[in-house]
């Protein structure tokens, strides 16, 4: 089966989801029915307008009736017509006003948006004259890098580089896609799937949410006792409200709606829908006899004249004026009306309509809610599980642009209709194209994707993107976060669900608060993309269902959406049915159902955001793939996608899950091969003859065929493509995983995303503003399948280290690591730290500038002249000189920050110096110089810097098994033990890091990664299918190594023999970029704050170091008060005070440095005036207790 | 104990940059001695000071190239660093140098790399140009960065020498280990298949008497344990008395190779000349303790 996962990785990139729910949302010409297109059509300026129609207000166009078309026209259910927006390739509008379109990495290097514009077509309809529709860009859009509309895309790429061509005469045209990627500075295996928003990268990471418009039944906690509750999160258009359901302890049912106060009885809602009949709500509610208790006991409470006076709640009529006397009491007849409307047209339950029409609808709707709650109440039906992820859809990037596009185009339209209302004039006619204000659209998108803003509320939706290393760039844009809070404990949520199986990867999510709530998603996983309910709704037909209007005993209710559609007589045969159908490709394969038997229910979803997972289909025993299916896969004549059209691989939700019987493993095989006697393993078996009778297997080492035993049954319905696939991509890049306790993984997908290696082969002309980059990064001897998948071996983070496990005389006690020194020397562990400095020459209003220029004597604050030394005659410093700490690296200058500064006297200003240095502890060589222009037409110089990093004491490395640990010791060669075969390990860890953490997959990494560099091959570590471990040891044995991996080995230092076997092996570390060099921080005195006169914060202020409470604590202890005063004063923000010594003024005294006396500046003082030592801290407060009115007087007197 | 006995040294195998011997009758600590010296304390020659040439880089046609290159400059430099080059073990540490450290052929040799791209360059490419030009890398083969169209690689080199003590470039010699001599009795009684074992052994290594058979690793790699476990044998030996080990703490089988830039007959001939060298750096700190 290792086709289909090969193949679905050459198809498909690993971030396919988030490129392809933009490619659904963006407007281009091959997608009619875009997400965009949708928003415009729906878009309205109120509740009460049609939508997608501008209707200008008659009083303002001097009567004249003026339409303006921008949505497509709704006709039986569907928009038609032409589409109106348009999303063209990414550009931007130079300051001379040429438009060039953009590459990327043209957007990165500059600080540009990675935009494109947005057009919409608008027709003018004056009086009914209708006006030749005009074509008119509203704004610009983010574009997902390598999407549709993105320059890198396919044939966009091949156009781009002809047009380019005409200038620089050097482009690739007839390159190959590498080489024309290269060309435009792209990394070719770049996944594409963030936006650039001012030159950095962003990715929009997946929401996780509850699912809307399903009914979700639960027990609550709530007055102590226990209430039943029916929710719907109902979704319609971009607008969400929560209705529920609650029953009390007495049998109320009662509604709430969301923005209305208090709770509505269900039936006096009911009837205000239009059902006043009692026997249709009973039968819309009921379903078993013993529900009719509580039915009848809510019926009797709305007809209680005692309860509802003066005749109880029976018409329509009575309903509607209950609610009306409740929400809009004394008010006028028109605008209760409309208060009623507003509450239960728009408010409650509004994914089933907003109009009149509708209402009845919404009663049978509340009815089935009911009905859930009665059934839950009775024990019929069980609480529905809030964590199954059948009951929670993911947002996508699409989904969340979709939300931000709809509100920035909604107040573009808005601001439309009112300027085209204000400048009406009658002369010159309708002029739209001044009236649209661009900026209103594309900054409100911009300002969300770089603050990570987003509309209601959410915070942190666009991240920079991860680009320590390759894995952790592509684990980041394969996200999924929670949106509950991180304070609350939730821990249903944080655990491990059942249904994540194959969804989202068991292992990687951070530890501590975020823990269970940030997840990734496996490896196999995709995210539907939502399909019309049309389609099923049309088979259904056909198939037999009928109207939902009345419980019909026995036969199966049918839910598409969650949404009752009717009923059918045999519910299982609709299931096989609708399944049947699907395989043969006559469905959507975004459909899924199941068969509730509990409460034999059809369950079907077609809706966007649920997380699925490929599976190949069994019939009979046997999977509906064949060997020449999977040979043609092999070849590439067959694409995934073709196969789930021919039915023999379907992509499965947690819901349809829950109906499959799945087999891991469709066979068995003998513990050694029959033929050639070699140990067997998943691995290295392959099952050859799919689709006969008597099932082949090979083995891999000797290519012979033997016969296997099946394990599927009749019963199975499905079959497992692949177990190691329920991994995410970090987790998958360790070997043997199976072995380790489970917080071990969890701890190495963690570090592989720290470690440092080659993050992307552009980057030397990357300019991101700290990047790091290894210089002997190495291909891991134990490798996983994954690794070929996302192109580990050539974006490698790692070297093979030999391990002795050995202490060294303490110096690796507590996870420290000894190190070969004479290793390093030769390059182990080396890397490079790169840091990027941007200079601008900004303009100000009043038409000055910033120049880059060498500051002059006359310029404030300019520093003397040899720490410009370095600086080219432009201004900056050139490529490869060495600089260091606070060195300049731009020469610039400023005009004044205030008109009257340095006016004393006549002349023109002086300018203020603003060079860009180096930051205080860093040093380095000066790696590139890049100089370009702003959108605006300003200078920008990026200058990079970088430094070696050789390891040194304190270095973070880690193994891929979550046993991190820190340089203790750099020891020479010769100190070092050595093998009697004169081998000396690189490093050297401590054996007291292995029985309690129990990774035991890094004791088998050792002895594969030794067997492996003794075979010369890879071993293959993949999680359940790798090498075993007996044939790794065979392995050794054939070597002339130990059984054991054990060494005899000898003292560095004495030449004594080592009493023990020493094990060691190859086991592949990485470094970390947690460094000494980024951290290491000391100092004596320094920069203070301005405000409070106390040692600035943090390293690169060149902060003090706190002597906080608890260091304060032990020297109270020891009685250390003279070491207290200097630490805490002296050192600190201790100041003298001059206080007036009059009893009766207190005040401080101010200094005249002129003459040098004293004086009291309140009651004239001069001679009674003493200095007072106190912290600056003290007389700032009481300085602010002076502003506020409150005077402090010190009082002097003379000790005692 | 042994040291009452004569020391003895016999050779077991030598090539030009291999050697293996065997000495009796010495400590651990006096063997260890040796091999230390073997790895920190053999003078040999390596690049020491790499001086880039940056700018436009212009060929004798008159073409421009670029001194950009696909590695940073600090990488090549340590690159270079590395190579292992001919040594003439006469010269002169450059601050034991009559010249005073200022850098004088006895002392010093100069390198330069003239090559533009596109293509490799090699530790061929490292051409000698002052002092004793003979001694160039012992490999010229050794790849040092890969050239683009337009890149070209300028640079002079100064090699001096120095110590293993100091950095590893400076190392002479890699693989350096010794072990003890051992050898495993096989009681003939007690394991049928001896005589399978005595055949599969070459003859240099087993010894017979009446009842026992007795086979010594000096010339395998690998230990003891690695005899016992050696699967071919593991039906043969007795699994409840495999085998008796007889070690002799005092005979010691050293094995050590070189990078070629001295000889491996060269390299012992140092040490040993240099290991009472460094006896009396110890034996002056103890009579003068300051």
């Amino acid at each position: 089966m290792k086709e289909i996962v090969e193949s679905f990785f050459k198809n498909e990139s690993i971030v396919s989801h988030q490129i392809d729910s933009m490619n659904a949302f963006v407007a281009t010409p091959d997608n009619p029915d875009s997400l965009m297109q949708k928003i415009v059509d729906e878009t309205r300026l109120s509740d009460e307008d049609e939508s997608g129609v501008i209707v200008l207000d008659k009083t303002k166009t001097g009567g004249k009736e003026i339409k303006i078309y921008f949505g497509r026209q709704k006709e039986r259910g569907r928009y038609i017509g032409d589409t109106t927006i348009r999303i063209d390739m990414p550009e931007i509008k130079e300051a001379s006003g040429a438009i060039n379109q953009i590459t990327p990495q043209e957007a990165r290097i500059r600080d540009l948006n990675y935009t494109a514009p947005i057009s919409l077509k608008l027709r003018v309809s004056e009086d009914g004259i209708e006006r030749e529709p005009e074509t008119i860009k509203i704004g610009e859009m983010p574009v997902m890098v390598r999407t549709k509309v993105c320059t890198l895309y396919g044939s966009n790429l091949d156009r781009y580089i002809e047009k380019t061509n005409g200038e620089k005469n050097n482009a690739p045209v007839n390159g190959t896609r590498k080489q024309k990627l290269q060309y435009v500075g792209e990394d070719p295996t770049d996944s594409g799937g963030y936006f650039i928003i001012g030159g950095s990268e962003r990715v929009i990471v997946s929401l996780e949410d509850l699912a809307p418009n399903k009914i979700l039944v639960e027990k609550e906690e709530k007055y102590e006792t226990q209430v039943e509750i029916a929710k719907v999160f109902s979704q319609a258009g971009g607008y969400r409200a929560m209705t529920a359901l609650e029953k009390s302890r007495d049998g109320d049912i009662n509604v709430s709606i969301p923005s209305v106060p208090g709770s509505i009885p269900l039936v006096i809602l009911m009837k205000a829908l239009g059902m006043p009949k009692d026997n249709e709500i009973h039968d819309s509610i009921f379903s078993v006899n013993s529900m009719n208790p509580i039915i009848y006991y809510n019926l009797e409470a709305a007809r209680d004249p005692k309860i509802h006076p003066p005749n109880g709640v029976v018409t329509t009529e009575d309903a509607i004026n209950y609610l009306e006397k409740r929400f809009a009491a004394g008010q006028a007849k028109d605008f209760r009306e409309k208060k009623i409307s507003q509450i239960i047209d728009k408010s409650l339950l509004p994914h089933l309509g907003d109009k009149m029409e509708d209402r009845y609808k919404k009663a049978l709707y509340l009815g089935r809610m009911a009905r859930s709650l009665l059934e839950l109440n009775l024990g019929i039906r069980k609480e529905d599980d809030k964590d199954h992820l059948s009951n929670k859809r993911v947002k996508l990037a699409g989904d969340l642009m979709d939300e931000l596009f709809r509100n920035a185009f909604q107040s573009v339209v808005k601001d439309l209709k009112y300027q085209l209302e204000k400048t009406y004039n009658r002369k010159k006619g309708l002029r739209i194209k001044p009236a649209i204000r661009q900026d209103l659209l594309t900054q409100k998108i911009l300002h969300a994707m770089s603050t990570g803003n987003w509309i209601g509320g959410k915070t942190g939706v666009s991240q920079l993107l991860d680009r320590v290393s390759n894995v952790s760039t592509l684990s980041h844009l394969r996200r999924i976060i929670s949106p509950l809070t991180r304070s609350q404990p939730h821990f249903e949520a944080r655990d491990l669900h059942p249904t994540q199986w194959g969804r989202i990867c068991p292992n990687e999510t951070p530890e501590g608060q975020n823990c269970g709530l940030v997840k990734n998603g496996a490896l196999l996983m995709n995210i539907s993309e939502g399909s019309d309910i049309l389609g099923i709704m049309d088979f259904l037909n056909m198939n037999g269902i009928r109207e939902p209007t009345k419980e019909e005993g026995q036969m199966g209710r049918v839910y598409i959406n969650g949404d009752l559609v009717g009923y059918h007589e045999d519910p299982i045969g609709l299931t096989q049915t609708l399944r049947m159908t699907r395989r043969r490709g006559e469905l959507s394969s975004e459909i899924n159902v199941r068969y509730d038997d509990s409460t034999n229910e059809v369950i079907i979803n077609c809706d966007r955001g649920r997380i699925r997972r490929p599976l190949v289909v069994v019939e009979n025993g046997k999977p509906n793939i064949t060997r020449e299916t999977l040979e043609k896969l092999r070849l590439g004549d067959l694409e995934l996608r073709d196969l789930t059209s021919i039915g023999a691989i379907e992509w499965i939700d947690a819901e349809e899950e829950e109906n499959l019987y799945i087999a891991l493993y469709p066979y068995d095989f003998p513990e050694r091969c029959p033929k050639c006697d070699t140990l067997l393993y998943r691995g290295i078996v392959d099952w050859v003859n799919q689709g006969e009778s008597k099932m082949k297997l090979m083995c891999q080492k000797c290519g012979k065929e033997f016969e296997g035993k099946s394990l599927l049954t009749k019963e199975h319905t499905h079959m497992e493509i692949d177990p190691s696939m329920i991994l995410g991509v970090t987790a998958s890049m360790i070997p043997y995983p199976e072995h380790n306790s489970s917080p071990r993984i969890t701890m190495a997908s963690a570090m592989t995303k720290q470690s440092i290696g080659l993050s992307a082969t552009n980057f030397r002309i990357r300019t991101d503003t700290r990047g790091h980059f290894m210089h002997y990064p190495q291909v891991p001897l134990v490798k996983t399948h994954v690794m070929d998948y996302v192109h580990y071996e050539k974006r490698p983070a790692g070297q093979n280290f030999v391990v002795a496990i050995v202490s060294y005389q303490g110096y690796n006690i507590q996870d420290a690591i000894v190190f070969n020194k004479s290793a390093v020397e030769r390059g182990l562990g080396r890397s490079n730290f790169f840091r990027t400095y941007t200079a601008e020459e900004r303009r100000y209003p009043g038409g000055q500038e910033d120049r880059f220029e060498i500051p002059t004597h006359d310029v404030m604050g300019a520093r003397m002249e040899n720490f410009y030394m370095n600086l080219d005659q432009d201004g900056i410093i050139n490529p490869e000189a060495y600089v260091e700490g606070s060195d300049v690296l731009v020469g610039k200058t400023s005009p004044p920050r205030f008109l009257e500064e340095g006016n004393e006297r006549l002349g023109p200003q002086k300018r203020r110096e603003s060079s860009i240095t180096m930051r205080p502890n860093e040093n380095g060589y000066v790696d590139n110089v890049i100089l370009t222009v702003s959108e605006s037409n300003s200078k920008i110089v990026k200058i990079k810097v970088r430094s070696d990093r050789i390891p040194e004491l304190g270095d973070k490395f880690a193994s891929r098994h979550g046993q991190k640990g820190v340089i203790g010791a750099l020891i020479a060669q010769e100190d070092m033990p050595f093998t009697e075969s004169g081998i000396i390990p690189d490093i050297l860890i401590n054996p007291h890091a292995i029985p309690s953490r129990m990774t035991i997959g890094h004791i088998l990494e050792m002895i594969g990664g030794k067997a492996a560099s003794m075979r010369g091959s890879n071993v293959d570590g993949t999680i359940f299918k790798g090498e075993p471990e007996e044939s790794l040891r065979e392995e050794l044995l054939k070597y002339g190594l130990t059984y054991d991996c054990t060494e005899t080995m000898y003292d560095g230092i004495t030449g004594k023999r080592l009493e023990a076997q020493i094990f060691t092996g190859v086991i592949y570390y990485q470094k970390l970029h947690h460094m000494v060099a980024g951290k290491f921080h000391a100092r004596s005195r320094g920069p203070v704050q301005i405000l409070t006169r106390q040692p600035t914060e943090g390293r690169s202020r060149q902060g003090g170091l706190r002597f906080g409470e608890m260091e304060r604590d032990t020297l109270i202890a020891h009685g250390a008060a003279m070491v207290i005063k200097d630490r805490l004063l002296d050192q600190s923000d201790g100041t003298i005070l001059y206080v007036c010594g009059n009893q009766s003024c207190g005040h401080i005294a101010i200094m005249d440095r002129r003459k040098g006396t004293l004086r009291c500046p309140v009651c004239g003082n001069t001679g009674n005036i003493h200095p007072v030592e106190t912290s600056y801290a003290f007389k700032l407060m009481r300085d602010e207790l002076m502003s506020m009115g409150v005077m402090m007087r010190l009082i002097l007197g003379d000790l005692k | 104990m042994s040291s009452t006995r004569e020391q003895k040294i016999s050779i077991m195998e030598v090539r030009d940059n291999f050697m293996r011997f065997e000495i009796s009758n010495i400590t651990e600590g006096v063997a260890n001695a040796l091999r230390r010296t073997l790895i920190n304390d053999i003078p040999k020659l390596a690049i020491d000071k790499v001086v880039f040439r940056h700018g436009q880089i212009r060929d004798s046609m008159g073409n421009v190239f670029d001194s950009s290159l696909p590695l940073f400059d600090e990488i090549v430099a340590h690159r270079i660093g590395l190579i292992p080059i001919k040594t003439d073990s006469k010269m002169n540490f450059r601050e034991e140098c009559s010249c005073e450290g200022r850098g004088c052929s006895l002392c010093t040799v100069s390198y330069n790399i003239d090559k533009t791209g596109p293509g490799e360059v090699y530790s061929g490419d490292l051409v000698p140009f002052t002092g004793n030009v003979e001694l160039k890398p012992t490999d010229p083969f050794i790849p040092i960065i890969k050239l683009g169209p337009k890149q070209a690689l300028l640079v002079t080199a100064e090699a001096t020498m120095g110590t293993g003590k100091t950095h590893a470039k400076w190392q002479v010699t890699s693989g350096v280990s010794f072990k003890y001599h051992r050898e495993f009795k096989i009681n003939k009684d007690e394991n049928e298949g001896w005589e399978k074992v005595k055949n599969d052994y070459p003859k240099s290594v087993v010894g017979e008497t009446k009842e026992f058979l007795t086979i010594t690793d000096d010339y395998q790699q690998r230990g003891v344990m690695n005899f016992i476990n050696t699967s071919t044998h593991r039906s043969v030996i007795n699994q409840t008395k495999p085998v008796e080990i007889m070690e002799d703490k005092n005979r010691f089988i050293f094995k050590f190779e070189t990078d070629g830039s001295l000889s491996a007959k060269e390299t012992i001939k140092i040490a040993l000349l240099r290991l009472p060298g460094r006896l009396n750096i110890l034996h002056e700190s103890i009579i003068s303790p300051d």
